[in-house]
């Protein structure tokens, strides 16, 4: 046999193996290392905790009493998970945009941010939680018993050691739950932990079952005959327990507070739902694939009266197996620590921020946000609420006894927090759900939770006459019989009950009663969670001074932490110095941040006085509310000053960015008519040099440079009067020549003056019969557009042989002028630059200065048309339009 | 002496004759190039002992190509004389900041140019 | 091919893309519902201690993994898909009620 002392032995190095797991995970995680510890695997296998020990040993048990039905455990939380995109999706996000510590604080985050919901869940938790956690301790210490017993060379004491584990597990949760105040309240260490020790369960679990089925029963189709000649043999499952319990199951897989711990608050990603939809389900399935071989073997091979919650251990112990006995216990162990760990990590975030907190900040009376270290106390106030819990639960295990009052303990939890469902799947759906409404349903549940199911499920708390007869003799009102409905099991009855009563009184109240302005913002937050992930209610108080937030930031987040936090801040502001200004958007921020240490309705509350809550009520923390009045009246007298000089400085920023703007655009412009001017006067220049300081140059070279200096002077002379030409138009200064005219003759005119002369020849395609449009305008500046476009067409087309087409259309009494070429036309760049000034044609060379069609775009805009490009012309296209006049009335405009 | 090969990258066409004009005569070899675009390869292909760059050219900026040059480490060294029509202090200052041997601003007179082409070859064939 | 008729192509397959990633997301939808539907399917079963013969424990075990199996593979080329699904599906589907098709 083997000693006790071996057992203690590997127990301890266990231990000493999860620490070191825990410490080197938060070193790695430290250090920014170790993508691996954010993988979808890990966040899987942290899953498990929700196979406690309650499940790695009493199933067995439970098969062993009732048969499948232990599965119903795992149905549920399968069906959320394959189901994810429904509902875990939304929560997740939620959970993930909002910050959110705990389920309390989700609750008390979209009902306005209110902290008596906070308390209320709190307390509902504590309450269903703590005999959950009396139940993994009686689990260690039963198997430790079981080792014991196999070893009687040593006295063992079972209350001695469950004390000895619940102050073991409280250190573990301590030092790796409670290390530091991280702003997204993550635990890198201990979900490492917590996945390795997943991984030991479900070998440990695996390998007893393998060595049932294939060792002892030998074989697969054998084991099948041994299930069915046992006395679990046959199908017997109450269909009301099937499908309460399934979906108990479903709900509390959401609700608890260590699942929603691993699941929500240290999701590192949404997509691991992706794989955690089905690998999860794939964990369940093999931990509960060989719980009935094992029960049925067990049933048949252990002398009767054996206690069936132990088979796991016992069953390998009797085979002489001591190896895999001690695998299975600390398979047990594992479920057990784990469990109790993240769930009393879970519990003491809960507690602290929204009972001890708010308590302590009251306590300590006005100021408290700005003198006291908040941090330390905030951490002070897990550690001492992790001990309070699993004292709690340590004493729950030593008044029960550790009786087999304990089995039945888990799902009367589960219906305890399976009452925070409505008021979830409400506040995640449906945005008139109110927070009246959520505190009524979960009273009206939590009471029928208490009455049905809790109290007479301990024994002693109800008089046995009051479960037969109702209290005052109404039998109506009997705890297990509510109105008169007898025939259900008593579990059955207890959840049918409390979840209608509690969704029914939900829904009701929140019809008839009206949401406060938070509450209505925080409900389109959440219900339309994947539309503004980011957004938070907005604080629209410049009032704050940054000093006092950042003096109180200090406090929760730490000196360095919150120094980084409003530098950066301050660095995205472009402000100087390390302080930003408090705008909207570095409130809401510092708001997230401080929430993921003392939770949303503290956070806000805490910010609220310093900001003087210009858009929130304080009354969200009623316990924060006379310190909140005292700063609401220093910050309204800083309030005049403070605001009076933000509005200044901004009014300041905007015209210097004005002005920069302005700038920008005159150096740019500069720099263009700088060199299009010293250009021509550079080979002025050097050309009057050549001709100056050169004595032996022939006739033909002294005529060709001066053919250049002339060229090139002309050129100057048409870009300075182009410039000036832009200048008028451009200051408004011109004076229109309006007169009468038709097109034809504008054109007539036009196209003489830019053709004649010109090297190359180019064929015009014009319809006279449309010409004829009587016109009133200033004919001159329209023909100087016209010769423009015209010479541009005789200048860029590409064309071997240059086409230009002239078209005219009327439309709505507007006239359109196209002038078509049959080159290559524009490129798309082109198209958006050409009427930019200095724009020219890559490779253009002397001949425009660039400002040509700026200038016909000026002319036009000022006649009250417009000249655009026309793409798909299959050539270069520019649209003349101009409206059609009074003066021109009266004369067939059709022709 | 060697160096006696010049490329100029210049889209001007009255300016590049200028100056093929002034350095023909005092006994250079000039190379012409107009356009931004294929400078590079264009340095790469003439090997000169001294390149004039202008620095607003179709296609791609003589900074750009400045950079490009300088980037690579035979064109470490090679003189290169940059003229601008812009006249900014800012150009001045990026031509500077990109590595340009002499900085020269249009209009410029021919003996200043012929004077910083010889100055640049001197300093370069200096061990 | 001229470039009209590649573009047209391609708008199509797009289409067809999109439309087989919602459909995707029905399949995801609907799993829970099927899980559920199956996973009553017990309800149903004799019972022992009735006049019929019930139901073997080694039927129902058989009938309850193989379900089970069957929606954890489902499960796996549901979350497979969704990771090719990206950034649209976080619009497309902002919520279950909301989505149109």
């Amino acid at each position: 046999m083997a000693s006790f002392n071996l057992l203690v032995a590997v127990c301890l190095g266990y231990v000493a193996i999860l620490f070191a797991v825990a410490f080197l995970a938060d070193r790695i995680a430290a250090t920014g290392r170790g993508r691996w510890l954010r993988s979808p695997l890990i966040y899987t296998l942290s899953l498990s905790i929700y196979c406690t020990a309650w499940t790695f040993y009493g199933a067995v048990g439970y098969a062993v009493r009732s048969g499948l039905e232990f599965v119903t455990i795992y149905l549920g939380p399968t069906i959320v998970m394959i189901g994810w995109w429904w509902g875990l999706r939304k929560l997740v996000r939620v959970g993930r945009s909002q910050r959110v510590t705990s389920i309390a604080d989700l609750l008390s985050s979209r009902y306005g941010k209110s902290n008596t919901l906070a308390i209320c869940v709190t307390l509902l938790a504590v309450i269903g939680i703590t005999p959950y956690i009396a139940l993994q301790l009686q689990s260690i210490t039963l198997s430790f018993a079981t080792f014991a017993e196999a070893d009687p060379s040593r006295g063992w004491a079972d209350v001695s050691s469950g004390l000895w584990v619940a102050g073991g597990l409280a250190i573990f949760a301590i030092l790796f739950g409670t290390r530091n105040l991280d702003a997204n309240e993550r635990h890198h260490g201990v979900v490492t932990a917590i996945a390795l020790e997943a991984v030991v369960k479900l070998v440990a679990l695996l390998a007893v079952g393998i060595f049932v089925v294939w060792g002892l029963a030998g074989g697969i189709g054998e084991t099948m005959a041994r299930i069915d000649a046992s006395p679990i043999g046959e199908w017997n499952v109450d269909p009301g327990r099937w499908s309460a319990i399934t979906f108990l199951a479903a709900a509390a897989f959401v609700c608890l507070p260590r699942m929603f711990q691993v699941m929500v608050v240290e999701i590192d990603n949404e997509r691991h739902l992706h794989t955690a939809a089905w690998a999860f389900p794939l964990y369940l399935f093999l931990m509960s694939l060989f719980v009935v071989p094992i029960a049925a073997i067990g049933l048949d091979l252990l002398p009767e009266g054996t206690n069936p919650d132990l088979f796991v251990l016992t069953l390998p112990l009797s085979q002489g197996r001591e190896d895999l006995a001690m695998l299975s216990f600390l398979g047990g162990f594992s479920s057990a620590t784990s469990m109790v760990i993240v769930a009393s990590m879970a519990l003491s975030t809960m507690l602290s921020n929204h009972i001890v907190m708010p308590i302590w900040l009251s306590w300590t009376g006005s100021a408290a946000s700005v003198s006291g270290d908040v941090r330390s106390v905030v951490l002070l106030a897990r550690r001492v609420s992790i001990v309070v819990i699993l004292a709690l639960g340590y004493f729950y295990y030593m008044l029960s006894g550790g009786g087999a009052g304990l089995a039945a303990i888990g799902l009367i939890s589960f219906a305890g927090v399976a009452q925070m469902l409505p008021p979830l799947v409400g506040g995640l759906y449906w945005r008139g759900a109110t927070r009246t409404g959520a505190l009524a349903g979960l009273g009206v549940g939590a009471g029928l939770w208490l009455y049905t199911l809790l109290l007479p499920g301990l024994g002693g708390f109800i008089p046995d006459t009051m479960l037969q007869q109702g209290p005052f003799g109404l039998s109506w009102l009997r705890p297990q019989a509510l109105f008169g409905i007898t025939g259900l099991d008593p579990m059955t009855h207890a959840v049918m009950w409390s979840m209608a009563l509690n969704a029914l009184t939900f829904v009701i109240v929140s019809l008839i009663t009206l949401p406060d302005p938070i509450e209505r913002l925080q409900g389109a937050q959440f219900v339309n969670v994947f539309e503004h992930s980011t957004g938070l209610r907005g604080w629209t108080g410049y009032v704050a001074q940054s000093e006092d937030l950042l003096i109180m930031a200090q406090r929760i987040l730490g000196t360095s932490d919150a120094q980084t936090l409003f530098q950066r801040e301050a660095d995205r502001q472009g402000a100087r110095g390390h302080l930003p200004e408090p705008t909207p958007d570095f409130l809401e921020r510092l708001e997230r941040n401080l929430a993921g240490s003392v939770g949303a309705a503290a956070a806000h509350a805490m910010i609220a006085q310093i900001v003087g809550g210009a858009s929130v009520s304080v009354e969200d923390l009623l316990a924060v509310a006379d310190e909140s009045a005292q700063i609401l009246e220093y910050s309204s007298q800083l309030e005049a000053k403070s605001a009076e000089l933000s509005r200044t400085a901004r009014q300041l920023r905007d015209a210097n960015d004005m002005l920069t703007r302005l700038s920008a655009q005159k150096d740019a412009f500069l720099g263009q008519v700088s060199h299009e001017l010293r250009t021509p006067m550079t080979s002025i220049r050097a050309f009057s040099e050549i001709l100056r300081d050169t004595e032996d140059l022939s006739p033909a070279e002294t005529t060709r440079y001066a053919a250049i200096i002339h060229d090139e002077a002309r050129r100057l002379t048409r870009l300075l009067d182009d410039l000036l030409d832009l200048n008028v138009l451009e200051s408004g200064q011109v004076s229109l020549n309006m007169r009468a005219g038709t097109l034809a003759q504008v054109l007539d005119h036009a196209l003489s003056s830019a053709l004649a002369g010109a090297e190359r020849k180019m064929v015009v395609h014009r319809r006279p019969e449309m010409e004829n449009v009587p016109l009133y305008s200033d004919l001159d500046r329209l023909a100087q557009v016209f010769i423009n476009l015209a010479s541009n067409a005789l200048k860029y087309c590409d064309a071997d042989r240059p086409e230009l087409t002239i078209r005219v259309q009327i439309q709505d009494d507007m006239l359109s002028v196209d002038f078509i070429d049959n080159g290559r036309g524009l490129t798309d760049e082109a198209q958006t630059l050409a009427f930019e000034k200095f724009y020219r044609v890559s490779g253009e060379k002397a001949g425009g200065a660039g400002l040509g069609l700026a200038i016909c775009r000026e002319i036009m805009q000022r006649l009250d048309g417009d000249v655009t490009y026309l793409p798909g012309q299959g050539g270069g296209a520019f649209r003349v339009t101009l409206p059609l006049r009074e003066g021109g009335r009266g004369i067939d405009a059709a022709a | 002496m060697t160096g006696r090969h010049v490329l100029l990258i210049e889209d001007e066409p009255n300016i590049i004759e200028a100056i093929r004009f002034i350095l023909t005569r005092e006994g250079w070899k000039v190379d012409s190039h107009a356009h931004g675009t294929g400078a590079v390869e264009m340095v790469q292909k003439t090997d000169p002992d001294l390149l004039i760059l202008d620095v607003m050219l179709p296609g791609r900026s003589g900074m750009e190509i400045l950079r490009d040059l300088r980037a690579l480490p035979e064109y470490e060294n090679l003189p290169v004389l940059m003229l601008t029509a812009r006249g900014q202090m800012r150009d001045r200052d990026m031509a500077e900041r990109a590595g340009v041997s002499r900085f020269m601003t249009k209009p410029f007179s021919n003996t200043e140019v012929l004077a910083a082409v010889r100055d640049l070859l001197a300093q370069a064939s200096r061990p | 091919m001229s470039p009209e008729t590649t573009r047209r192509r391609r708008a199509i397959f797009h289409e067809r893309q999109t439309y087989r990633r919602r459909r995707q997301r029905d399949a995801a939808r609907l799993l829970a519902v099927l899980g559920v539907a199956l996973f009553a399917v017990p309800l149903l079963w004799e019972r022992a201690g009735t006049e019929n013969d019930a139901v073997a424990m080694s039927s129902a075990i058989i009938y309850l993994f193989t379900v089970w199996g069957g929606l954890i593979l489902i499960s796996l080329w549901v979350g497979m898909t969704a990771a090719r699904w990206g950034q649209d599906s976080d619009r497309a589907a902002a919520d279950p009620g909301s989505e149109s098709d």
